[in-house]
């Protein structure tokens, strides 16, 4: 739907950047010549690699200590955690 | 009272029945409809038809019907806060009278109101009537028809958002049943639209959104934000939970807690005890809160409905620490920010992650993700 909206309202939109703190999925996802030990990826995962190789999407690396999403896969320390936390947007009005 | 609009909608024709056809039995329900502040605001008798009784391949077929993603309704909150949107609320009333039924269907006459002199006849249903079993779908395909009819197009990935392009005038819309929230840039077509829109069903026009689905919607122009909460919702569920006088937490879950199956009741007594509690609609009721406003307990709640089937008492524990945490973080709800200077820009931020075989029963692993737009998150999901 984001697509539609920048479609039809001319906005301009770079790349949507994603941010992973795993390397080898970065270097799997953008290298496509490494096919011995990666033969068996399913093909639905081919999409993102279509979508690195015409950049709409954009894999960056980012350090473990401020992957917001870490809040939503384990259970982190409260500062992590409050980190997180305002990264997403969740607060209080009177902020 | 229904009763007049079931009137003027012409909701059925009184009838001989059919040979081989049974009617279907109806009912009056009373409700009190209650505002953002708890307040009663109108009491309602509706005629519902009972729907249970209607038989497969006689009185319905397809019964699916589409309802909007709270994505949706949340990227283009965010979207308006950025841009300086409108941001409209229209009802529909008696949503369901509207939709044309395909099937005959027959009905007794309703309790109370039948027709002196007649009362062997039966009602064969026009418009579709509440708690039939096709009416919600009746409803979204006249409703489909009617606004593409006015030269919206469906959006490809929710079909119940419709957005129409004027040169550079932009309005879009989302349709959950009967709530609508018209969001576009000039205030001159969403006016215009509602007008379309009232000729065709009854409508009830709100005005500015301030409360869609249980959140409430605050803005602030000057700001440039649009804050999304559910206050409401956290004090309901507190007080059915009996959790309002509990001692609020900072975090819903510690670190290093794991819960897993190996904290599942050993005995029989145990289990016993755990049988009465509310588990199942204590977790269900943080979901709803999780799924509007809250992505920062999807994990909790991701892990905590693992448990639904074999929940010990530490489970129940967790649960309770959620609620805690809610207790001292009610009044927080997503916030969208513009930023000036990017007036035309969407700068789309998303993060990605996987815990590396963190359920201890199956060694799966966790992985989440969270998309942000202006300063808040409008997409996320913690899956195992």
């Amino acid at each position: 739907m984001v697509a539609e909206i920048v479609l039809k309202y001319g906005l301009v939109q770079g790349a949507i950047r994603i941010d992973y703190d795993s390397q080898s999925v970065i270097f799997l996802a953008k290298n496509l010549a490494y096919h011995l030990k990666t033969k068996h990826i399913d093909v639905r995962y081919h999409f993102v690699r279509d979508m690195i190789e015409d950049k709409k999407v954009l894999l960056v690396k980012v350090e473990t200590l401020k992957n917001t999403t870490d809040a939503l896969t384990k259970s982190v320390s409260s500062e992590k955690f409050f980190w997180c936390r305002e990264i997403m947007g969740v607060s209080g009005l009177e902020k | 009272m229904k009763w007049h609009l079931c009137k003027k909608n012409e909701a059925w024709d009184l009838v001989e029945l059919s040979a081989g056809r049974k009617p279907i039995g109806n009912k009056w329900v009373f409700k009190k409809k209650t505002n953002a502040k708890g307040k009663a605001e109108k009491y309602k008798a509706r005629l519902v038809a009972r729907g249970y009784s209607q038989v497969l391949g006689i009185d319905f077929g397809e019964i699916f019907s589409p309802v909007a993603k709270v994505t949706s309704i949340r990227l283009l909150l965010s979207v308006d806060a950025a841009f300086y949107f409108e941001v409209e609320q229209i009802d529909v009333k008696t949503t369901f009278l509207h939709g044309d039924l395909e099937e005959e269907i027959y009905m007794k006459q309703p309790e109370g109101f039948a027709v002196t002199g007649k009362k062997e006849l039966v009602c064969k249903l026009k418009k579709s009537l509440y708690q039939l079993k096709q009416s919600p779908r009746m409803w979204y395909e006249q409703f489909d028809t009617f606004i593409r009819g006015l030269g919206f197009t469906r959006s490809k990935v929710d079909h119940c958002v419709y957005f129409k392009l004027i040169v550079d005038r932009v309005i879009y819309l989302v349709l959950y049943v009967d709530d609508m929230l018209l969001v576009g840039n000039d205030k001159e077509i969403i006016q215009e639209l509602n007008t379309q829109l009232s000729s065709k069903f009854d409508m009830k026009y709100l005005g500015a959104a301030n409360y869609i689905l249980g959140m409430e919607i605050k803005r602030d122009q000057v700001k440039r934000n649009l804050w999304l909460n559910q206050r409401k919702y956290f004090e309901t569920i507190l007080q059915r939970f009996n959790m309002e006088d509990s001692k609020p937490v900072k975090v819903a879950i510690l670190v290093g807690v794991r819960l897993s199956a190996e904290k599942c009741p050993k005995t029989k007594e145990e289990e016993e005890d755990m049988s009465r509690v509310p588990y199942a609609s204590a977790v269900d009721s943080l979901m709803y809160a999780m799924v509007c406003t809250r992505p920062d307990i999807a994990h909790a709640v991701g892990v905590l409905s693992r448990f639904m089937s074999k929940l010990g008492k530490e489970h129940w524990t967790t649960v309770k620490r959620v609620f805690r945490y809610f207790h001292g973080t009610s009044d927080y709800g997503l916030c969208y920010q513009g930023r000036p200077g990017l007036d035309r820009m969407l700068d789309i931020c998303g993060f990605l992650d996987a815990d590396w075989a963190g359920d201890l029963d199956q060694r799966r692993s966790t992985s989440g993700y969270v998309f942000n737009l202006f300063g808040g998150a409008v997409s996320w999901m913690s899956n195992k």
